[in-house]
């Protein structure tokens, strides 16, 4: 089964390497799937339309995005590899370092992103949802795992 | 490529949203034209059209978006419901996997969907009764208000709610 975008946006999903795992939807973003908010859109637009955490400035950089999840507890760290007792987001950005894309890690160590407002995958890699709409992976942040 | 560029003001209007009007028009220029797939590649594709565009009007002729501008408001409303039909399709139809609505409120449809002004906030508010979409940034350009409230930014629903209920106490029929 594909989905909803352009195969050529993503060159590097195969259909061996990703699960469609929801419908299309614009009720939420990549950023806010990543943030575990499934109701509401993160994004630091500037005529102040979408939500974005209280205090973090509405800026289109890395700073502001690490800010951003930083109120989830979420920090800096040096690998993507699957961590006991950590979840980890991952952020994408484009060649002039502009975040463009976020992924949670999945507990099996795959990795979820919500590809613009189609559909939820869950892909293998980083890299699967690499290319010319989210640039490269560019920043992981990691926290202690919440038991809700 | 041209030094001076001049573009009429209805033109202007008609191309670029609230958002880009507090800079100036040769920043705004200047900006699209250090733009290529290099420096932006999620966004070229989207901004590409918008400087193509900018390129037809300074050269006098009419965007190959497809729908010509028009220089007043007098259009009965049977037209602006086609050309706004026209133009949402184009908008939808021109979408890609981006991360950002504001993104997708750059598409040269969207911009030209603003510039109609007033007269296309009932056709808006009809589109967002039926589905959630990212109408928001046209309505706030559009009428300089905000009916959302903080708690609601983000929530589609919401917001397209609030959207509604400011359309319909400012006596707005669709």
């Amino acid at each position: 089964m594909s989905g909803s975008w352009l195969p050529e946006d993503f060159p590097r999903l195969t259909e061996s390497n990703h699960n469609i795992t929801s419908d299309a939807s614009p009720e939420y973003n990549c950023f806010s799937w990543a943030a575990d908010a499934t109701t509401q859109r993160w994004e630091p637009d500037q005529m102040d339309i979408y939500y974005w955490p209280p205090g973090v400035p509405r800026e289109m950089n890395m700073e502001a995005f690490i800010q951003a999840y930083s109120t989830l507890g979420y920090n800096p760290c040096d690998t993507t590899k699957a961590e006991d007792g950590f979840e980890k987001i991952l952020l994408y950005a484009d060649d002039d370092g502009t975040p463009t894309h976020a992924a949670k890690q999945l507990p099996n160590g795959h990795w979820t992103s919500k590809i613009g407002d189609y559909e939820d995958i869950e892909h293998e890699t980083p890299a699967c949802v690499e290319g010319p709409v989210y640039g490269v992976s560019a920043i992981c942040l990691k926290r202690r795992t919440r038991v809700n | 490529m041209a030094e001076h560029i001049d573009i009429n003001a209805t033109q202007a209007h008609a191309v670029f949203s609230a958002a880009l009007s507090s800079l100036s028009r040769q920043s705004v220029l200047s900006n699209l034209q250090q733009s290529s797939e290099d420096t932006y590649p999620q966004f070229y594709r989207i901004r590409n059209p918008l400087f193509a565009t900018i390129l037809e009007l300074s050269a006098g002729q009419q965007p190959s978006i497809g729908i010509p501008l028009t220089n007043d408001n007098k259009c009965p409303t049977d037209k602006i419901k086609a050309r706004f039909c026209e133009l949402a399709a184009l908008w939808k139809k021109g979408r890609r996997a981006t991360s950002f609505a504001s993104a997708l409120a750059m598409h040269p449809a969207y911009q030209h969907i603003i510039g109609m002004g007033p007269d296309v906030l009932p056709l808006i508010l009809r589109e967002l009764e039926k589905d959630s979409d990212h109408w928001f940034w046209a309505l706030k350009a559009i009428s300089g208000a905000d009916p959302v409230l903080p708690e609601s930014r983000g929530k589609m629903r919401e917001m397209a709610d609030a959207w509604l209920k400011w359309g319909r106490e400012k006596g707005y029929e669709w």
